[in-house]
């Protein structure tokens, strides 16, 4: 570990705690983000290369599982025979 | 004649029948991504819906609290699921090391898919089921901390500190693989 990377880490710190939970949704959806949060979130990673790479790395995961997702397909509703098993069975219990 | 009881009863089937109309699509959508199977997922999805019935003790109507007592219970129906299917499997490796030959089970031809998403889906189920509970609730339910904090029972910090790893591992792995 270099001197310059062990520094920036020190002294980003505080900042990262505060402004990690927001990092997410600033990456993958930040228009749901607050206008302060947003702000906030966008002065702390003009100073944190480690934020600014959490950033790059959050919107590419998300982007590559989310253009991946399979569960698009996934059906809507029960198929017909197990909604009528599963009224059957809870039919026969004591309300 | 129909007496009290009856009609208590109808009553709450109607109700019951309600919140299985509201809350089976996202339920498949959530379990079939844990399971990788629609048809498992059906199947823990019913018995998600049997245990409501069972254990559910207030007004059977839709809510915050209900939905996510539904994702808790399906996440751990799905769970006790694959620890079934894998002991299927290891008992099947072993009667198949026995016979000299092993077919894994195939998860039908719904889990073909892209490369991309083949990688994706491998970094994925190389988390722990925790860590991809969290990502998926995050990712595509798009759940906020406090939301996923209520399903799970984690502290909030906690949610943001395992999903922060979780992310990271992912990226790690599918950077490894080229994939970003």
């Amino acid at each position: 570990m270099n001197k310059r990377s062990k520094k920036c880490r020190t002294e980003v710190k505080p900042g990262c705690r505060a402004t990690g939970p927001l990092l997410f949704d600033y990456a993958s959806r930040a228009g749901k983000l607050g206008k302060a949060d947003r702000e906030s979130v966008r002065k702390h990673l003009a100073d944190c290369p480690n934020c600014r790479l959490a950033v790059t790395d959050i919107s590419a995961v998300v982007g590559i599982l989310r253009s991946a997702s399979r569960a698009e397909s996934a059906p809507d509703r029960l198929s017909s025979d197990r909604r009528m098993r599963l009224l059957k069975l809870v039919s026969r219990k004591k309300p | 004649m129909t007496t009290e009881g009856d009609n208590k009863k109808a009553v709450k089937l109607a109700a019951f029948d309600t919140i299985v109309s509201e809350y089976e699509g996202m339920l498949l959508r959530y379990i079939s991504r844990i399971v990788l199977c629609h048809d498992s997922a059906q199947d823990v999805v019913q018995d998600t819906f049997i245990k409501l019935f069972k254990n559910w003790e207030k007004e059977l109507v839709p809510s915050s609290e209900l939905q996510s007592w539904l994702y808790r219970v399906a996440h751990n129906c799905a769970v006790d699921h694959l620890r079934k299917e894998t002991r299927r499997t290891l008992l099947h490796r072993r009667e198949a090391t026995e016979h000299e030959e092993f077919t894994p089970p195939d998860r039908g031809a719904d889990s073909r898919v892209n490369e991309a998403a083949e990688k994706a889906a491998a970094a994925l189920r190389k988390l722990s089921l925790r860590e991809q509970q969290l990502v998926i609730l995050k990712v595509y339910e798009e759940k906020s901390y406090r939301e996923i904090s209520e399903i799970t029972g984690l502290k909030t910090s906690n949610v943001g500190y395992i999903l922060h790893f979780a992310m990271k591992k992912l990226a790690d792995e599918l950077k490894q693989e080229s994939a970003i």
